[in-house]
């Protein structure tokens, strides 16, 4: 009795564990690997929508600055924001700041006003240098801010590491404790049986659980909603396929497992 | 091995008893984490809701107006063309939107949502740039002259009383009210200098004539 309840607890710490690797495992190959991400950009046309993004709002500050919209042709490249924002997604998976250079477009953009203004025969007063001046300022806060939205921070998957390190350590020391007290392979298969069938419920039911509930995500704008939920379906259907073959292959365990039954009944019979 | 009928049992019970301490794991586990983590599981699932937002639920109505109440029945959703801005003195017809987004204010003038609706007898903010073909012009218009609101339920006339030079942050020189119905159109100023533009010009009318349609 007291043995049962031993291996019925070891065995339920040894489920948490190996779905907490199983979690660890599946979110480190997506949402904390940074190929996974520019992968998912490039499949949502990310890239191709800031492009478009910013030079709309570059549109729209110069539609009342008095410039002509051909101001703006060739400014800056799609080959540009795709560099910028990969720049940007190294820097934070890296724990650096990105530095998004801005300058070519700012002296560029300078040179096109003054050449647009002398073609008007146009001699600015000094109110007007110090709008243009502050024009140019917020084209390049325009750039930067288009570029994954401005903003800054890391992603460290150290403690994931860490995570994983624990979760797999842990499972050998209770597989050793479980081996000690039953001495017996084939009821340790049938536990890694009941594991893997725990983890696999777990996870395949993760989609019938989120899935319906991440279509309709609405953050910062329709594209990077997009991308979300794009990343949260391939995650949950990630999880959702793993979970159908982990308990498939768990229900197969646990029958491997319960040979150990006939095996007894066997050596019983023999004896 | 599995030939004795006892063998068939024992092995079919133990495959099942397995099983279902493998469920029973489940049921304990959800149990567990529920009990210690239900307030943070609300939380997550509610801020979820409230990010999530099906819009293929919303239904775009007919934009109607009670006459009683001088509500709208159904409003336009947000970035929709739901009729036209005429200034007859600056020979300006324009498309006119609900929404005042960068997408709206490219294609025409734009309504402010923190304002009412025209009908509704309160402010009514509106707004489009300072470009050629849209508000360029807009400072030419004098006290006197007519705007017309010609939206899917309704026409409406504003006659200008005023206009003003204001600086972008001065908010509270086009205020939110519901005594008088006040159509507020502005636009960057000025609209025929170079650069980014701090001030703006608005123009303040009152309505004079209202026509709701059937």
């Amino acid at each position: 009795m007291i043995k049962k309840g031993i291996n019925f607890v070891l065995n339920l710490v040894m489920s948490v564990l190996v779905l907490g690797l199983i979690c660890v495992l599946l979110i480190s190959s997506t949402a904390f690997r940074k190929e996974y991400i520019k992968e998912k950009m490039r499949e949502n046309h990310f890239y191709d929508r800031t492009y478009s993004d910013i030079k709309e709002d570059f549109e729209n500050y110069t539609m009342q600055s008095g410039l002509e919209l051909e101001i703006l042709d060739g400014l800056f490249t799609k080959e540009k924001v795709e560099k910028d924002i990969n720049s940007k997604i190294d820097a934070i998976y890296g724990g650096k700041k990105a530095k998004i250079e801005t300058d070519s477009i700012k002296s560029e953009l300078d040179s096109r006003i003054n050449l647009a203004l002398e073609e008007k025969n146009r001699v600015p007063s000094e109110d007007e240098k110090k709008s243009i001046q502050k024009y140019e300022e917020v084209i390049v806060d325009c750039y930067q801010s288009g570029i994954l939205y401005g903003r800054d921070f890391s992603i460290s998957s150290k403690y994931l590491g860490l995570a994983k390190n624990i979760c797999i350590t842990a499972i050998i020391v209770i597989s050793i404790l479980l081996l000690i007290i039953n001495r017996s392979i084939l009821k340790y298969i049938s536990f890694i049986g009941i594991n893997l069938l725990f983890s696999g419920i777990l996870c395949a039911s993760i989609k019938f659980l989120l899935e319906k509930r991440v279509q309709h995500i609405l953050i910062l704008d329709a594209k990077f909603s997009n991308l979300l939920v794009n990343c949260l379906n391939d995650c949950i259907e990630k999880f959702y396929h793993f979970g159908i073959i982990a308990a498939i292959l768990g229900v197969i365990l646990i029958v491997l497992g319960s040979l150990e039954k006939i095996k007894k009944t066997i050596e019983n019979e023999i004896n | 091995m599995l030939k004795s009928k006892k063998n068939k049992t024992d092995f079919v019970k133990a495959t099942i008893s397995n099983i279902i301490v493998a469920f029973i794991y489940v049921a304990v586990f959800c149990f567990f984490i529920y009990y210690v983590f239900s307030s943070k599981i609300s939380m997550a699932m509610g801020i979820l809701d409230t990010i999530s937002i099906d819009t293929s639920k919303k239904i775009l109505k007919d934009v109607t107006i009670d006459l009683e109440t001088r509500n709208l029945k159904a409003y336009p959703e947000f970035g929709t063309r739901y009729g036209t801005i005429s200034l007859p003195s600056l020979g300006l017809t324009l498309d006119f939107y609900f929404g005042d987004s960068l997408e709206v204010l490219r294609n025409g003038v734009g309504q402010s949502g923190g304002g009412y609706f025209p009908g509704e007898g309160g402010s009514i903010i509106t707004m489009g740039h300072n470009y050629s073909g849209i508000l360029k012009t807009l400072p030419e218009i004098k006290s006197g002259d007519t705007i017309i609101l010609d939206v899917n339920y309704g026409k409406f006339t504003y006659e200008v009383y005023d206009t003003k030079i204001v600086y972008y942050t001065e908010t509270y020189k086009l205020p939110i009210q519901r005594d008088e119905e006040i159509l507020m159109l502005y636009t960057c100023y000025p609209t025929d200098g170079f650069g980014h533009a701090v001030d703006r010009y608005v123009v303040y009318s009152r309505l004079v004539e209202e026509e709701i349609y059937d």
